[in-house]
């Protein structure tokens, strides 16, 4: 079985190393990205088996990554998972927006969960 | 009652007043003028019958005095001492004639007539009978009267005379039924006077007259005097009549060919009044062929028998005319009246209404929310003006107050956002920190960076299970905020409870549950689907899960089963454990409560968990509760399916 390449986009690096060691253990590559737009640039070289991306970015945020990617034909498959700190509901445009493009996503998973449930929606998704 | 508009209603109010004096007017004019037109009018009948009777009584008078000087004449006198009968006749034809009597007869002191100047082949016959003879001789003193005179003694003065008396009765309508059919009597002014010698002794008796009957001479007097000429329509206003009983012998009352309505006869009701009982009688009556307004009273001759009636009446026409046109006029002043009261009655009520109206529209307004709203404080009622400025003040205080609400709400609106910007600030960078501390400590736990004695071992296990409560603690605490602040928004849609919910929650609790050794059941139906917020019903499932866990029996089970009652799911989640006690039961559920047992000791919680859990299931339209069993606990909880 191949190696499945994940492409995660998140400006707070600390957050994909600590995962890498978990990751790596499942045989998962973690292409990492720090900005959204970096992010795109790589998914599109990379084409990965799935992307996890945040929300709150400096730069773009991933609203407009997520929606930009779902409307790439290529990539319209590739399963999306928001990994964010953003409770989905934070003050009207937040939620809003957050409510939009959760329905484009396919995960979302918030950043107070457990590790666990990361890694068990990764798994998920990837099958 | 049903209710009307204010300015109809004032309207009809007004109306009514003016109806009550509309409909009052015409009965206080009609008997306004009934009293002074047509009571006055017999009052001048009453009166008028007074100037008539004072003619009549000068009329005798006059008759009187006529034979009372002729009978001190001394020619009289002498010719009766040296018996000159040629010169009396003479002279006293003379007399007759000057004074248009139609009877001067003298007698001598017995009685028997000495001269009948009308006829004096005729004498000699004795007169004593006469009551007026009779009492000028035996009183030696001139008197005066009416008298009837019999058809005999007419004829003894001239048949001419007795014919001018002479009556062929009229049929008269309402008259006293009688057989005669004709009136032969007369009646007569007349009068007496004794002659005296010079010695004062009785030599002779005058005596003379008028023959009433066809003479209108006194009518005429009595027309003349009290009404004029007046005519109206060509008819004379007034009349006056002398009946001889019940006879009309002079007047001039005229029947409808113009003559002079004689030989006719009086109603009745006036005979029995007058004739009969001899009073007099004032009322309309109908005189021959018209109503007037009468007055009869009795003529009587001079020892006070009833002999005939003296009449007098005004034409009733002119006053019910002149009361028919006074009614008229009065009735129109009424309906002018009426009309511009009507007419004016409707600028009060508009006077009235007007502001109500607008004040009413102005409540409308204020209600549709144009606060503020004045309506015109210068109404011309003191009352209404008060009311309006009243009205005024509380409409620029509304408005007062709504603006300062808006400025609040914004100041309110404003905080908040601030506030939850912070709190999604706070929450990202907090989450984002946490999540990569726990994931490496996961990572060292696990010996993904390479062994680890068990010191270690134990010392990362505190680590990794203090930041799963803090970030526990932290989402809890972040829901309740939300709870609180009633942001507690459904975002529904169609969820697996078992695979997208319970499933999830077992996985992040499996290390936990497999570190306790504990069994885990899960007889969830995996058909089980409701329409929910599937955020919500994780921290639900969560809550639950986690607590059946963290608080169980090491070793011990958790059963997850699941039913549908009518249109709810009911899901349970049973854990081994020391069944809860009553009073620990009520106390579950409420904010920052945590059972004081010596499990719950051992884990760190909240006391939020379990209320958040109950405020999201409320929202879905269900409820929790808690069932001790003989081993153990079971949360159950039922939410609407609504699919």
């Amino acid at each position: 079985m191949a190696k499945k390449k994940i492409v995660w986009v998140d400006d707070d690096e600390d957050i994909i190393t600590a995962f890498q060691p978990h990751f790596e253990k499942r045989g998962w590559q973690i292409l990492s990205a720090s900005s959204a737009e970096q992010g795109k640039t790589l998914i599109q070289q990379e084409k990965p088996d799935l992307i996890i991306m945040d929300i709150i970015m400096a730069g773009e945020h991933g609203y407009a990554a997520i929606k930009d990617l779902k409307n790439e034909p290529g990539l319209a498959n590739v399963p999306i998972v928001i990994y964010s700190g953003v409770t989905h509901r934070w003050g009207e445009t937040t939620a809003s927006r957050l409510d939009a493009v959760r329905t484009e996503a396919d995960a979302f998973v918030d950043k107070s969960e457990k590790p666990s449930v990361l890694i068990n929606t990764v798994e998920q998704q990837l099958e | 009652m049903k209710s009307k508009k204010l300015n109809r209603k004032i309207l009809i109010s007004l109306f009514g007043i003016i109806a009550i004096f509309v409909l009052s007017m015409p009965v206080l004019g009609f008997y306004v003028i009934k009293k002074n037109i047509i009571e006055r009018a017999q009052a001048k009948v009453k009166n008028d019958l007074n100037t008539a009777r004072l003619i009549y009584q000068d009329e005798i008078e006059i008759i009187r005095d006529v034979i009372r000087f002729t009978a001190l004449r001394f020619f009289v006198r002498d010719a009766i001492s040296s018996n000159d009968i040629d010169t009396l006749k003479k002279q006293l034809e003379e007399i007759r004639k000057a004074e248009s009597l139609d009877v001067l007869n003298l007698t001598d002191e017995n009685g028997k007539v000495l001269v009948r100047s009308r006829n004096p082949l005729l004498y000699g016959d004795n007169q004593a009978h006469d009551e007026l003879l009779r009492h000028a001789i035996s009183d030696k003193k001139a008197v005066a009267g009416t008298m009837i005179v019999s058809r005999d003694e007419l004829i003894k003065e001239g048949q001419d005379l007795a014919e001018r008396a002479f009556m062929k009765l009229i049929p008269t309508p309402k008259a006293k039924p009688t057989s005669e059919t004709e009136l032969t009597t007369g009646m007569m002014i007349k009068a007496a006077a004794p002659v005296l010698g010079y010695d004062g002794s009785l030599v002779g008796v005058l005596y003379g007259g008028t023959l009433l009957n066809r003479n209108y001479e006194i009518v005429d007097r009595v027309k003349q005097t009290v009404y004029q000429k007046i005519k109206y329509k060509g008819r004379d206003i007034g009349t006056a009549t002398i009946f001889q009983g019940d006879v009309r012998i002079s007047t001039n009352v005229r029947t409808e060919d113009g003559s002079r309505a004689i030989a006719t006869r009086v109603s009745e009701e006036v005979y029995e009044q007058v004739l009969t009982k001899g009073l007099d009688w004032v009322d309309r009556a109908f005189v021959v062929s018209d109503w007037y307004k009468t007055a009869y009273e009795p003529i009587r001759d001079i020892n006070g028998r009833t002999i005939g009636i003296l009449y007098v009446g005004i034409l009733e026409k002119p006053f019910t005319d002149m009361e028919r046109n006074t009614f008229l006029v009065f009735l129109m002043i009424v309906l002018i009246a009426t009309l511009l009261a009507c007419v004016l009655s409707a600028i009060p009520a508009g006077a009235i209404s007007r502001p109500v109206t607008n004040m009413l529209q102005a409540t409308r307004k204020i209600s549709e929310g144009n606060l503020g709203y004045k309506v015109d404080a210068q109404t011309g009622i003191e009352e209404l003006n008060i009311l309006a400025a009243s009205f005024n003040e509380m409409s620029t205080r509304l408005d007062e107050r709504e603006q300062n609400l808006k400025v609040a709400n914004k100041k309110l609106a404003e905080l908040n956002k601030t506030y939850l910007d912070l709190v999604s600030f706070v929450s990202h960078e907090l989450k984002g920190i946490l999540a990569s501390t726990t994931a490496n400590a996961y990572s060292l736990q696990d010996g993904l960076l390479g062994t680890i004695n068990d010191e270690q071992k134990r010392a990362i296990h505190s680590i990794t299970r203090n930041l799963g409560y803090l970030a526990g603690t932290l989402s809890r605490f972040l829901n309740l905020s939300r709870i609180e602040k009633g942001e507690l928004e459904l975002h529904r849609t169609e969820v697996s409870l078992r695979e997208d919910v319970f499933n999830p929650s077992l996985e992040a609790f499996a290390r936990e549950a497999a570190e306790k050794q504990m069994e885990i059941v899960n007889n969830l139906q995996p058909q089980l689907k409701a329409k929910c917020d599937k955020d919500f019903m994780l921290v639900v499932a969560n809550n639950l899960v986690g607590n059946a866990i963290l608080y169980g029996f090491n070793k011990g089970k958790v059963v997850l089963n699941s039913k549908e009652v009518g249109e709810k799911i009911q899901i349970e989640v049973y854990n081994d454990s020391r069944p809860v006690t009553p009073q620990e039961k009520e106390r579950l559920f409420k904010k920052f409560s945590r059972l004081d047992t010596a499990e719950t000791k051992q884990a760190k919680g909240t006391g939020l968990g379990l209320f958040i859990t109950k405020e999201i299931i409320a929202k879905h339209g269900g409820e929790i509760w808690i069932e001790p069993k003989e081993q153990g606990n079971s949360f159950i909880f039922q939410i609407e399916k609504d699919i």
